[in-house]
């Protein structure tokens, strides 16, 4: 075992037994952000944990006979049957080669394919930041020293309620900052 | 061609054929004459003894008249003395007339007369005796003596005159041998002679021939001799020189082969040096042998361990799939309880502080988790570069190995070529020995040859000498036999 492991680990313990010895979060702490990265076509997104219900690994969805746009088939979660969609073809990067992960919506019973997990972190406000380039509007958060664009799911699930999407309009959508330019709050 | 030897003995033997002859021939002359001889005198003997028979009667005639007429007994004497020497007399004329048979008849007759006188003789003694000297006187008166003493005469003169004749004769035969002898002896001489001098003359012409012209090949062989003496002299000499210069030559390569004889035993030593470096080396080689053995079990069993610990690696993955499968599924619990906590409101803060520590948890034991797999592919990467450099090195081992098999067996032929050259350098050595030995005999007998050769020379000299002493000597002889200068 090494020096640094060691350093690693008395952290880590240090960390721990501070979790228990500090007193609850102040009212400051109640704007943080809970975000979820994920890596779709190898770039790295985040998700809002709020948007979500729940996630759980991909399992094989059972094929479902219908041609919407991004429809992969649909899925079970805890008893329930979702529709399960294709995230990255969902914000316009075609569709993806192998999908891991599913996320379940809060706003709607649907299920989003995407193929890496990250990790979660929760943010500061100061974390959250306008997006600003040459793209177009949204907003990105902080993640460990790296910027990752935030989906806004809002504007995904309104796009396949309202059937927005079709063949034609979905291949010729650009990135994600499309979607992205919709988001905000 | 008669030899001069054959003529020789030739001559001889006629010589001694004649000598031989002319002895026979006077041998047998002598013999004749001494035969002759010899008969002469028995008829002298012969002759005598018939004088004695009648001079011995006349006696006794004689004797007996004297007594008759004077009755002396004194007269008697001679009487009595041819009685006593009568018979004698005629036992010994007897044998002398033996071999004449008239003279035997004669002689008989004469016997018997000499008895009757005898006998008549001493009767009239007697008658004288007893009856006086008148009846003796008157017997005498009838002449009876007388006729008697008369016939005897006669028949003894016949006698002497038969002895006479052969004297005669024998006288004759004598001269006639003697004529004989002479003649013999006078012939015989004239040719002995002759034979001698023929044989003289003949070996006087074969001795000017025969032994001239020997004699003349004598000297040209004398001086063919001399011309082939001093030539084998000059032979010689250079013979002598050419020997000293080859004995010298000799000497240099006898010092030659010692010096090689030298060399090569201290060759020998050397290669008994090497052979017994090579045989504690081979010690050593077996000792490296085995080294590298154990080394080779050593590196299979550290490739053993290292499989072993590639495989324990790969379980421990196995193992930290494990741990990371279920650090992922306690962070998804986590994102999920967070979810909950959010959905929950102010109720599920306390327990989305929670969540979030258990989530925290969940990314450290992800983020060890792949630590300990990237370490872990590090040690599955060493091993497996360990088990290729070991198997590398057990290759190389095994490479080292064979090598140094080969090299131990280059090695052991060294070893055993060092021996090979060992015996070989002793083979050299010996044979060089006696080559020096040989050397050396080579040059006694080339000094012998040389110390032979100024003998020859030397003999050469004297053959020269003796040749030109026998061309001399040849020159005298052909003087000798020739009478003239050559």
């Amino acid at each position: 075992m090494t020096e640094a492991t060691r350093a690693r680990l008395r952290d880590w313990r240090e960390a721990f037994d501070r979790s228990f010895a500090e007193p609850l979060r102040r009212r400051e702490d109640e704007a943080a952000l809970d975000v979820l990265g994920i890596r779709i076509a190898g770039d790295p997104f985040a998700l809002n944990l709020a948007d979500l219900a729940g996630l759980t690994p991909a399992m094989p969805p059972a094929p479902y006979p219908a041609t919407a746009p991004g429809l992969l088939g649909l899925a079970g979660h805890q008893g329930q049957v979702l529709p399960l969609y294709d995230l990255q073809a969902l914000i316009g990067r075609g569709p993806a080669t192998a999908p891991r992960w599913w996320a379940i919506t809060r706003a709607a019973p649907l299920a989003l394919a995407f193929e890496g997990f990250d990790g979660q972190w929760r943010l500061s406000p100061g974390d959250r930041l306008q997006q600003s380039d040459a793209t177009g509007t949204g907003w990105a958060v902080r993640c460990g020293g790296a910027l990752r664009p935030l989906i806004e799911l809002e504007g995904v699930i309104a796009a396949i309620a309202g059937g927005q999407l079709d063949s034609a309009a979905f291949a010729d959508r650009d990135t994600s900052t499309t979607t992205a330019g919709r988001a905000g709050r | 061609m008669w030899t001069f030897g054959r003529k020789l003995a030739v001559g001889f033997a006629l010589s001694f054929a004649l000598l031989m002859l002319i002895g026979v021939l006077a041998y047998r002359g002598v013999d004749v004459l001494a035969q002759n001889s010899y008969q002469v005198t028995r008829t002298h003997a012969a002759v005598t003894h018939i004088g004695g028979l009648l001079s011995l009667m006349k006696d006794a005639e004689t004797s007996q008249r004297g007594y008759l007429l004077t009755g002396e007994e004194g007269y008697l004497e001679p009487y009595r003395g041819a009685l006593t020497s009568l018979p004698k007399l005629i036992s010994e004329l007897k044998p002398l007339l033996r071999d004449n048979p008239a003279q035997q008849a004669r002689f008989e007759q004469a016997s018997a007369m000499i008895d009757g006188l005898m006998a008549m003789h001493k009767e009239r003694i007697e008658t004288r005796r007893g009856e006086g000297q008148e009846a003796a006187i008157r017997n005498v008166k009838l002449g009876e003596g007388k006729r008697r003493m008369d016939e005897l005469r006669a028949v003894i003169t016949q006698m002497e005159d038969e002895e006479t004749d052969l004297l005669r004769e024998r006288a004759r035969e004598v001269e006639s041998t003697a004529n004989g002898v002479r003649q013999t002896i006078v012939w015989g001489t004239a040719a002995g002679a002759l034979l001698v001098l023929a044989a003289a003359l003949t070996l006087s012409r074969a001795l000017t021939g025969q032994v001239g012209t020997a004699v003349k090949h004598v000297q040209r062989s004398s001086a063919e001799l001399q011309a082939a003496a001093n030539q084998q002299a000059a032979g010689a000499r250079e013979t002598a020189t050419s020997m000293t210069e080859i004995s010298t030559t000799i000497s240099e390569l006898l010092a030659t082969s010692r010096q090689i004889a030298d060399s090569a035993q201290r060759v020998v030593g050397i290669a008994e040096q090497t052979a017994s470096f090579a045989r504690g080396g081979d010690g050593t080689l077996q000792a490296a042998r085995e080294t590298i053995a154990a080394m080779r079990r050593q590196i299979d069993l550290v490739v053993d361990h290292m499989l072993d610990l590639g495989r324990k690696s790969q379980q421990i993955g196995v193992v930290l799939d494990l741990v990371g499968e279920l650090a992922e599924q306690t962070n998804i619990l986590a994102i999920n309880a967070t979810i909950e906590a959010t959905v929950a409101g102010d109720a599920g803060r306390r327990f989305s502080v929670v969540a979030d520590e258990i989530r925290k948890l969940a990314d450290r034991m992800t983020a060890s988790t792949k630590d300990i797999r990237v370490q872990i592919d590090d040690v599955r990467g060493a091993v497996n570069t360990t088990v290729m450099a070991t198997e590398t090195g057990s290759k190389a081992v095994d490479a080292g190995a064979r090598q140094f098999d080969e090299v131990a067996a280059t090695f052991g032929r060294i070893a055993g070529l060092v021996v090979t050259t060992m015996d070989a350098a002793r083979e050299i050595e010996l044979s060089t020995k006696q080559q020096a030995t040989a050397v050396e005999q080579l040059n006694v007998a080339l000094s012998n040859t040389a110390q032979a050769s100024r003998e020859t020379e030397a003999s050469s000299g004297q053959t020269s000498q003796t040749a030109t002493e026998l061309a001399e000597m040849s020159r005298d002889l052909l003087r000798l036999v020739q009478a003239q200068p050559t």
